[in-house]
């Protein structure tokens, strides 16, 4: 017998279960998109036992920025030179999470860091490349995209993935941070009303961040052939880019738009901006040297240069994205 | 009889080959055939129809909706089975369908008693927590089946429901098919390569090549008609050899002599008729059996075919 066969016997089924018809409601079209979101979201998370060991790491990790918090007891006043370390620690902190230091520290604090889990984000990009890579390499492969297409909207099919994507990257990166944080202001004991702004500062650039890497990865998705190409890639861009980018920086420190080339520093001069620090300074490990970076001053980069730079990725990868879907041919779907 | 889709000069180019070439068609409520040869235009039809691929000129109506300005409407009524196979990694036949309920408009509840139903009518109810990549063709068939109709739509498309599935599966297929057209009043329209398919299924057929609409109509007037010229299978007892040849020297156009003789014959000529038993009585000869060949859907296709190539 085969396979088939066990399963079911020529018209027994037929006469068990007739067709039924359906004669009930259906729901608002925005409504799809949300059920997309939420079958995109429970797939990823499923599928990815990585990722969920990567957030228990990330966590256990993030809970050694509060031994800075510790450190900084001694130091700390309500009042004046006291009360600016730490608000500079608490924004170094969130601000390194991203940060890959190869000859510079991008910093807020005269070239003392105090953010322990420097870094750490870049874990994340491993997870977010390998997950997001599937967004729509895994349809292509899988030959869903038609069938999505014969009941969404191309806008609703697009909308839905680029929610679920965005959610999960700001999931990822913004449990880690808004903890960090909150354990870190618990720590030294004051009011958190107190910091409202920070918190708020969190969630804007988490809410960015996850816009633009989570737009990067399903233009790469949808580009590519194989999942794998794509996960590749967006690993490689970001560890290139940040590696030229950085060289070409450090040989050119007196023009600060030369930081935005690297993906790294570009992450992390949007968290200061997003955190409202614009009193920054780069610390030339070679040379020993601190340079000064107001991004508040008038002069050279400022703080407005990060968030354009954050809306024309966003507004390039969204066309990407857009013209892809549109041109769609029919061997991909 | 209320036509479910009116097709009018439908111009759809890919770069500068047409897969439409003005295709005009009427499809009536009930099972309709569409048959074509590879690279007829099925598919780009049916594409053009849920919107998947925009026209650029002509019109689609499909009941008082007209394509592309009531396409979301049109969407939630129609329900389709693509050729490919659709699978979405480490998941069940029940979520897959359920999935696919939801981005049809149903509810999540509401989808999965849905999706319950129809697995169990497609006859996967036992496999259905099972994950789709291993299931074999047939059964991805009916999967695709399931989702299609999951969300109880007017008009389903299925392109090439059949392909790749054991002859156990392709009958099941096949009385699904008619289930739901003859018992449930789904509208069905099936692009297919195999014609015996559609004449088991379909009670009318449409017929494209080129991107052009080549012959349409009820099957049984498709199978019966022809021009004037019938085709006559005759057996005799005796040497039928002898009398293919009388009837050859008596001018009749003979196409095949073995034991069973075939020939050409007008239609109501009935002398023509009375002329053969005439022959066989004279030369000792009983006519045995004489029948008019029943042409085949295959028959008609590829003279239509072949009609179109030779005008093209």
């Amino acid at each position: 017998m085969t396979e088939d066969q066990k399963n079911s016997n020529s018209t027994e089924y037929l006469q068990k279960f007739t067709y039924r018809l359906y004669d009930g409601k259906f729901q608002p079209r925005w409504m799809r998109v949300l059920y997309l979101i939420r079958f995109e979201l429970i797939s990823t998370w499923r599928k990815s036992k990585f990722a969920k060991v990567l957030m228990i790491i990330i966590l256990v990790f993030s809970f050694f920025s509060i031994l800075g918090a510790a450190m900084l007891k001694s130091i700390e006043t309500d009042e004046g030179e006291g009360k600016v370390v730490i608000r500079d620690a608490l924004n170094e902190s969130i601000a390194s999470y991203f940060a890959i230091n190869l000859s510079f520290i991008l910093s807020n604090s005269d070239g003392i860091s105090y953010g322990l889990g420097r870094g750490l984000g870049m874990l994340l990009l491993i997870v977010i490349g390998l997950a997001g890579s599937g967004f729509f390499a895994d349809d292509k492969h899988g030959k869903v995209i038609e069938i999505y297409l014969s009941r969404l909207k191309k806008r609703e099919y697009l909308t839905g993935k680029v929610g679920a994507i965005v959610i999960y990257i700001n999931i990822l990166v913004l449990l880690p941070l808004i903890i960090t944080g909150v354990l870190f202001v618990q720590s030294l004991e004051k009011d958190h009303e107190k910091f409202l702004d920070f918190y708020m500062g969190i969630i804007i650039y988490s809410v960015l961040c996850s816009i633009i890497l989570g737009l990067f990865i399903l233009v790469l998705s949808i580009f590519g052939e194989k999942r794998s190409y794509a996960s590749l890639i967006f690993f490689l861009v970001f560890l290139f880019g940040t590696i030229i980018g950085q060289v070409i920086a450090v040989e050119n420190l007196d023009n600060e738009f030369f930081l935005l080339i690297s993906p790294s520093n570009f992450l992390v001069l949007l968290a200061y901006v997003c955190l409202g620090d614009y009193d920054l300074g780069v610390w030339d490990e070679k040379k020993e040297k601190y340079i000064e970076l107001n991004l508040n001053n008038g002069v050279g980069l400022e703080y407005w240069h990060i968030y354009l730079q954050a809306f024309l990725f966003i507004l390039i990868l969204t066309l990407f994205l857009t013209y892809k879907i549109w041109k769609t041919t029919t061997e991909e779907l | 009889m209320q036509n479910i889709l009116v097709i009018r000069g439908l111009v759809k180019k890919y770069g500068s080959f047409p897969a439409l070439d003005g295709f005009s068609c009427d499809i009536p409520k009930g099972v309709t055939g569409l048959l074509g040869p590879n690279g007829a235009g099925k598919t780009t039809f049916l594409r053009a129809v849920l919107g998947i691929h925009p026209f650029e000129s002509g019109s689609i109506k499909f009941l008082d909706y007209e394509l592309p300005k009531n396409l979301l409407a049109v969407k939630d009524k129609i329900g389709y089975q693509p050729e490919v196979d659709t699978r979405i990694l480490k998941t069940s036949a029940m979520r897959y369908v359920t999935h696919m309920g939801t981005m049809a408009g149903l509810s999540r509840n509401t989808s999965k008693q849905r999706a319950f139903d129809t697995l169990h009518y497609v006859g996967l109810g036992e496999a259905r927590y099972r994950d789709m990549n291993t299931f074999s063709q047939g059964m991805m068939q009916k999967v695709k089946l399931a989702t299609a109709l999951v969300h109880d739509p007017l008009l389903l498309l299925l392109d090439e429901p059949t392909a790749g599935c054991d002859p156990e599966s392709h009958e099941q297929i096949l009385d699904l098919i008619s289930d739901l057209g003859n018992n449930h009043q789904k509208n069905i329209l099936i692009s297919t390569h195999l014609l015996p398919d559609i004449e088991r299924t379909a009670s009318y057929v449409a017929v494209m090549n080129q991107g052009k609409k080549v012959i349409q109509g009820d099957l049984n007037t498709i199978l019966q008609q022809d021009d004037k010229i019938i085709n006559l299978e005759v057996r005799v007892n005796g040497d039928h050899n002898k009398f293919a040849q009388l009837l050859q020297n008596n001018g009749f156009e003979v196409t095949n002599a073995t034991e069973i003789i075939s020939l050409n014959i007008e239609r109501d000529n009935d002398k023509k008729y009375l002329s053969i038993f005439k022959i066989a009585q004279n030369n000792g000869m009983n006519i045995r059996m004489m029948t008019t060949h029943r042409q085949s859907l295959e028959d008609v296709f590829l003279n239509e075919i072949a009609k179109n190539q030779m005008e093209n």
